[in-house]
């Protein structure tokens, strides 16, 4: 009976050798996005099945081949090619990454017949984002140390435990700053290793780079604990990008991971998949924090989405908040650090506001944590001090005996 | 009544057969409806821990279909060497939802169905709750293989992904998992007893067919059953298949 068995394997594999189930990535993923379009098919939820094999996660499940089935006919009925799939339990689809024929010239017209392909759930281009940091060295010393008080900060509070999904260009895991501090280190880059970059490692290094080792900086929550996604690449010096897919599947590990914050320094057109993933985020109650882009009038997407913390360098009014952001000494590849300057850094610092404040209560609702913010008297940057002591109801920062009138009048 | 008539059962699952291979091959389905399917080699059928081939390898059909809607239902049919009966007949319904905090539910009835010997037909209900690697089931049958036995049977499974490093060789993925399941009859029987089944063991991908390893052990709880009890079949030892879904 063994035999029979190791009979149909051999048969199996030798006929099937060599013949990937899934597309050769070989097509880096930043290349050609023009002629690249996310097809969604739905995702049943898991059930009964006597055939169920035991599954160690969402990408393959019994329905799978079934799928991969109907998507080839998708494919084929309309002249394209599958590249990737990614199932999105937390969406209720699985996401296929499609390529247009060569030569073709716009996605407009696929889109447009797909949207009526009763196999289709629904379907959505590949769009652009980009980070919101540049470079900039001027003053050796840490805005927040001075501006949120972060010793006496600390002795309340440190983020212990709260996950952070920095969801970003590469996080350099092995700077001596960051050692310790990184729970998941994933890359959804497609065709790209992952890779130690600057703005990834900049923005970790602002949210939890480690406090007290005698060297470099101390992250806003320095026990937080890091899911180092890299979603975005590093083309050049000044250039980081991201896309569409790559940050879905990033946001998608967060939400099944446990992430308690999550940090999306970049910016870009508004579009359904990021839309609803964030959606899916603020209704668990993950803190989705976002930088603003200067250039735009509303702040940018996501940062303009209801429910995400938008984060500037300077006030904006609207609801946005602003912090340190300009000449921030943080953490860079290579066991470096740098002077950076931008709306990235900015909300990097929220993002390690709310892991302190996800400390003290983590079960706080999104609404409920926001009105509990104290702000600074008629500006838009957080009074870190009084919004600490108004939470654990006692004196934080500075406490002599002379602030015991003040401290009375926080409760 | 010993002749109950399985015909509707038969023509269920034929009728699940052709609906399924015109679909397949020609017809398109509704709207964001799937139809899949598979078609397993298995080296011993072992269900709840008990052997139902008699320890001998097997071919095994499964079908399913899942609705826009939330609902599914699906058919089985696998040959047996228990009873009089050569083939057991599997018709499933259900519902399964996922819930905004990631957790999936399911809910549904079994019928299972012995070609040739329909006396033992029988019901089962069942609830179900899965993560992303775990999942739990309680199953509620009135009348376990028509002995007026009411039984319970839970389990829970967890798997793990294994090793990066095996997957590059063998172009596909590599999984571990660990199936635990208690069968309990809620009246005395003589011909029931209950029991523990566990099986651990791996699975994974090569090419478009999955294969599975396994240790598969059965365990009477309480005292040695009496002549009669069926589940003396209970084997433990390896069990290996090859499935191929489509």
């Amino acid at each position: 009976m063994i035999r029979i068995l190791i009979l149909a394997c051999l048969l199996c594999w030798s006929t099937l050798a060599g013949a990937a189930d899934d597309v050769p990535r070989d097509r880096p993923a930043q290349e050609i996005l023009a002629q690249e379009i996310l097809v969604m098919l739905r995702l049943p939820a898991p059930h009964y099945r006597p055939d169920a094999y035991y599954s160690a996660g969402y990408r393959d499940d019994a329905g799978t081949a079934a799928r991969r089935r109907i998507a080839a006919a998708i494919a084929r009925d309309h002249g394209l090619t599958i590249l990737e799939d990614w199932a999105m339990p937390a969406l209720n689809v699985d996401c296929y990454r499609m390529a247009m024929p060569a030569g073709a010239a716009s996605t407009a017209e696929v889109l447009e017949a797909l949207a009526h392909d009763t196999r289709v759930a629904w379907t959505q281009s590949i769009n652009e984002f980009t980070v919101q940091g540049t470079s900039d060295p001027l003053y050796p010393v840490q805005p927040a140390a001075r501006q949120w008080q972060l010793t006496d900060i600390h002795r309340a509070a440190t983020g212990r435990k709260v996950m952070v999904a920095v969801i970003d260009s590469g996080v350099d895991t092995t700077h001596p700053d960051l050692d310790g501090q990184i729970a998941f280190r994933e890359n959804f880059v497609d065709g790209r290793p992952y890779a130690s970059e600057d703005h990834g490692t900049g923005v970790a290094g602002v949210i939890a780079a480690r406090a007290g080792n005698g060297i470099g900086i101390e992250g806003v929550a320095p026990q937080a604990r890091i899911m180092a996604l890299r979603a975005c690449w590093q083309e050049s010096a000044t250039s980081t990008r991201c896309n569409s897919f790559t940050l879905a599947k990033a946001m998608n590990f967060a939400l099944l991971n446990g992430a308690q914050v999550i940090n999306l320094s970049l910016s870009g057109a508004p579009e359904r998949l990021l839309r609803e993933l964030i959606d899916v985020a603020c209704a668990r109650g993950v803190r989705v924090v976002s930088a603003v882009d200067p250039a735009r009038a509303d702040g940018g997407f996501p940062a303009s989405h209801p429910g995400v913390f938008a984060v500037a360098m300077e006030g904006r009014g609207g609801g946005i908040l602003s912090a340190p952001g300009r000449d921030i000494p943080t953490a860079a590849p290579g066991g470096r650090w740098v002077f950076v300057t931008g709306s990235s850094y900015s909300a990097a610092h929220i993002s390690g506001m709310l892991a302190v404040l996800g400390e003290l209560r983590p079960a706080m609702g999104l609404s409920q944590l926001r009105a509990s913010l104290v702000m600074q008297e008629g500006a838009s940057g957080v009074d870190l001090c009084a919004t600490v002591s108004r939470l654990t109801g006692t004196c934080t920062c500075g406490c002599h005996g002379s602030d015991k009138l003040r401290q009375a009048q926080l409760r | 009544m010993l002749n109950r008539t399985p015909a509707p059962a038969r023509s269920l699952v034929l009728l699940l057969t052709v609906a399924t291979v015109a679909t397949v091959t020609t017809v398109s389905t509704p709207a964001r409806a799937q139809v899949s399917g598979s078609v397993a080699l298995v080296s011993d059928y072992l269900y709840r821990g008990v052997s139902l081939s008699d320890g001998d390898p097997v071919a095994q059909l499964n079908l399913a279909y899942d609705s826009p809607d939330n609902w599914y239902l699906g058919a089985f049919a696998s040959p047996i060497k228990s009873f009089a009966a050569r083939r057991l007949y599997t018709a499933y319904a259900g519902y399964a939802w996922r819930l905004r905090s990631g957790v999936a539910l399911d809910a549904g009835m079994t019928d299972y169905i012995y070609a040739g010997d329909a006396l033992y037909n029988y019901h089962e209900a069942y609830v179900g709750v899965s993560l992303e690697r775990t999942s739990a089931r309680l199953s509620y049958s009135p009348n376990y293989t028509a002995m007026h036995v009411r039984t319970v049977y839970a389990e829970i499974s967890h798997g793990v992904a294994l090793t990066d490093a095996l997957t590059g060789a063998l172009n596909g993925t590599l999984n571990g998992f660990i199936h635990l399941g208690y069968f309990h009859p809620l009246e005395r029987s003589p011909a029931l007893q209950p029991r523990f089944d566990v099986r651990v063991g791996v699975t994974g991908s090569a090419g478009p067919c999955q294969w599975m390893l396994a240790l598969d052990g059965a365990r009477v709880a309480g005292a040695a059953p009496p002549p009669y009890d069926m589940t003396r079949r209970s084997r433990s030892g390896v069990v290996a298949s090859v499935t191929l879904p489509f």
